[in-house]
């Protein structure tokens, strides 16, 4: 399996699931929480699990590239950190510790924002990050891809039923 | 990075603990068919989604931190390091995944088919530690390295990961984390208790829990006990740099004396102290006349921070302390012992003490990582990269790099107020029917 795949799949997985809760993040501003404001339970970090690992695999399949793609990218990536951790202050306060059901229209609209910028600078990376590869001067590490996909076949099949389960049920 | 690990590890310590401390608590309530018990269980897992929510997020911006500051680090190692966290990653999607699940299924699905969804949080969280400590086990003792312009070469990635270094390191670590989550836990019924005073039936459930919690504590304590120490007598032989800076050892030699509260000078010098003649040497290899290295055997300019030695007596203290306070909760639970000292168990100075037993072994293991690091110091691949050009500056990283840690304490605040209000809107526990 070409290393590339690797980061691209979980990327891949991670584009709709990250979509759909950036159009739940906005539906549910101005309403309670019991009137369509809640948003989908439980599901975040498992979400964002397919990101790690995209990040994870680009970070440690193409090595060689890490210290021109960090160079490239440090200020989005740094606002997508800022934001990623927003967002999950935000998540926490929302729908673990906010006991009113009624919206909150600024935290709301926050919240909901900060998936748009989470996702431009992603977009804007996952640009920059190409054109350096564009180059041809990185070679991925080709030694790590066949330790690495019999955990693939592990674990997509074992989270397959139990992700289909979170995403089905009733949002929080 | 030192401020980002220090935060990431208190969520992930406890991220690795808590499914098996909610496993042991809901195994106990589904034998006694006990509906409080369950619900003790069913509230620490809703502790535990929070907790890895700061999790994820904490872990991500450590792996951004990892590309953007240490990219050498990883252009160097990434043919090595790259596996373990590869397989940190699957151990984690795992873990995530069904403790979502395990979470959202709590009185929909019911008994022990409930209980085996939990299995794989367990696991996946044990596989996680398992795994990212297994890529900071070949930073402190590479193996199987050939370096090729300024990169690792290896053909066998994974027996450059499997080395004795690592089966010390995972070990010691993981039983860590679970002896840590569990008086954690423990400190926590200890202020459910003081502050609520649960009667009858939830008070009941909440002392069964609390022994066995103490009871699993012992055999993690006694297993981390030896674990300790045949790690440190590896140490001995592996890294001697790294050991000479932890046990305060001056100048090779046998009949090397154990100097407590000694301390080294920067020049090398060990000064203060009391020394216990030749108990060094027995301790590293059972004999007076085992030969221990010392500091100055090596270059002055590969000396790591020799303060590791005071970090390690602060760390042994708490460790003797925390020791203390739970024997003595157990000893109380002796129905030899007469009523009128049995009933201190639950009085407010031990459950006091109870309370900061678990910030206590938090600190331990921050303590224990610190002497990790310090003492690979100034090597981020021991032996072979040194820290400074591991180090990948730039001018965006020195002018905005702050903000990293700025944002951890900010999540960090929002976790433990979401914990204190979550605890504080549940009250006490009342037995809930759907979960039997």
């Amino acid at each position: 399996m070409a290393p590339i795949l690797f980061v691209i799949i979980p990327l891949i997985a991670y584009v709709p699931m990250f979509g759909y809760e950036t159009y739940i993040a906005f539906r549910r501003i101005g309403k309670p929480r019991d009137k369509g404001g809640a948003y989908l339970h439980a599901t975040w970090e498992s979400t964002h699990t397919f990101l790690i690992l995209s990040v994870n695999y680009f970070i440690w399949l193409y090595s060689s590239a890490i210290v021109a793609v960090g160079q490239a990218v440090f200020v989005p990536m740094l606002i997508f950190g800022l934001a990623f951790i927003l967002r999950a202050v935000l998540y926490i306060y929302l729908f673990y510790i906010k006991s009113s059901n009624q919206p909150t229209p600024g935290r709301d609209v926050l919240f909901a924002l900060l998936h748009v910028v989470i996702a431009v600078c992603l977009i804007y990376t996952i640009i920059q990050t190409l054109i350096v590869l564009s180059s041809g001067a990185y070679q991925p590490n080709n030694l790590l891809p066949s330790l690495l996909w019999p955990g693939i076949v592990l674990t997509v099949p074992l989270i397959a039923v139990p992700l289909y389960f979170l995403y089905r049920t009733k949002s929080r | 990075m030192a401020d980002s690990l220090g935060f990431h590890i208190i969520f992930a310590m406890l991220g690795v603990g808590l499914p098996l401390v909610i496993l042991i608590i809901e195994h106990l309530g589904l034998r006694r068919k006990d509906p409080i018990i369950l619900e003790h269980a069913r509230r620490l897992s809703i502790a535990a989604i929070i907790l890895v929510v700061a999790g994820v997020a904490s872990g991500t911006i450590i792996s951004l931190q990892m590309a953007l500051v240490w990219g050498n680090l990883i252009k160097f190692g990434g043919s090595i390091m790259g596996l373990a966290f590869g397989w940190e990653g699957y151990a984690f999607m795992i873990e995530s995944v069904f403790l979502a699940f395990y979470v959202t299924t709590w009185g929909k699905i019911k008994g022990w088919r409930h209980w085996l969804i939990g299995l794989p949080v367990a696991l996946g969280a044990l596989g996680s530690a398992l795994a990212i400590t297994l890529g900071n086990a070949w930073m402190q003792n590479p193996g199987m390295l050939d370096v090729v312009n300024d990169k690792v070469v290896s053909t066998n990635p994974l027996g450059a990961l499997l080395t004795e270094t690592a089966f010390f390191m995972t070990s010691h670590s993981v039983v860590g984390y679970y002896l840590a989550t569990i008086l954690c836990v423990l400190g926590v019924y200890a202020f459910y208790l003081w502050r609520y005073k649960p009667s009858g039936k939830d008070q009941s459930a909440t002392h069964t829990i609390m022994l066995r919690l103490v009871i699993a504590s012992f055999v993690f304590m006694a297993a981390e006990a030896m674990l300790g120490h045949f790690q440190t007598q590896y140490l001995a032989v592996s890294q001697p740099r790294k050991f000479a800076a932890l046990e305060t050892v001056q100048t090779t030699t046998r009949d090397a004396p154990y100097i407590v509260g000694g301390h080294f000078t920067a020049d090398g010098q060990v000064e203060g102290g009391v020394r216990i003649p030749g108990l060094l040497s027995i301790l590293t290899d059972w004999t007076t006349s085992t030969k221990v290295t010392g500091l100055t055997s090596f270059p002055k300019s590969d000396w790591p921070m020799l303060f590791i030695n005071l970090l390690f007596e602060i760390k042994m203290m708490l460790v003797s302390l925390v020791a203390a306070i739970t024997l003595v909760f157990a000893l109380l639970h002796i129905k030899k012992i007469k009523e009128r000292i049995r009933r201190w168990r639950y009085s407010k100075p031990l459950l006091l003490g109870l309370m900061i037993t678990g910030p206590l072994t938090v600190i331990i293991v921050e303590l224990g990582w610190m002497i990790a690091e310090f003492g690979r110091q100034p090597f981020a691949v021991n032996g072979y990269l040194r820290t400074s050009d591991a180090f990948s500056a730039s001018q965006a990283v020195t002018d905005w790099g702050y903000l990293f840690p700025l944002s951890y304490v900010v999540l960090f605040v929002a976790t433990g107020v979401a914990l204190r209000l979550l605890f504080k809107r549940q009250g006490k526990v009342r037995a809930s029917k759907d979960l039997v």
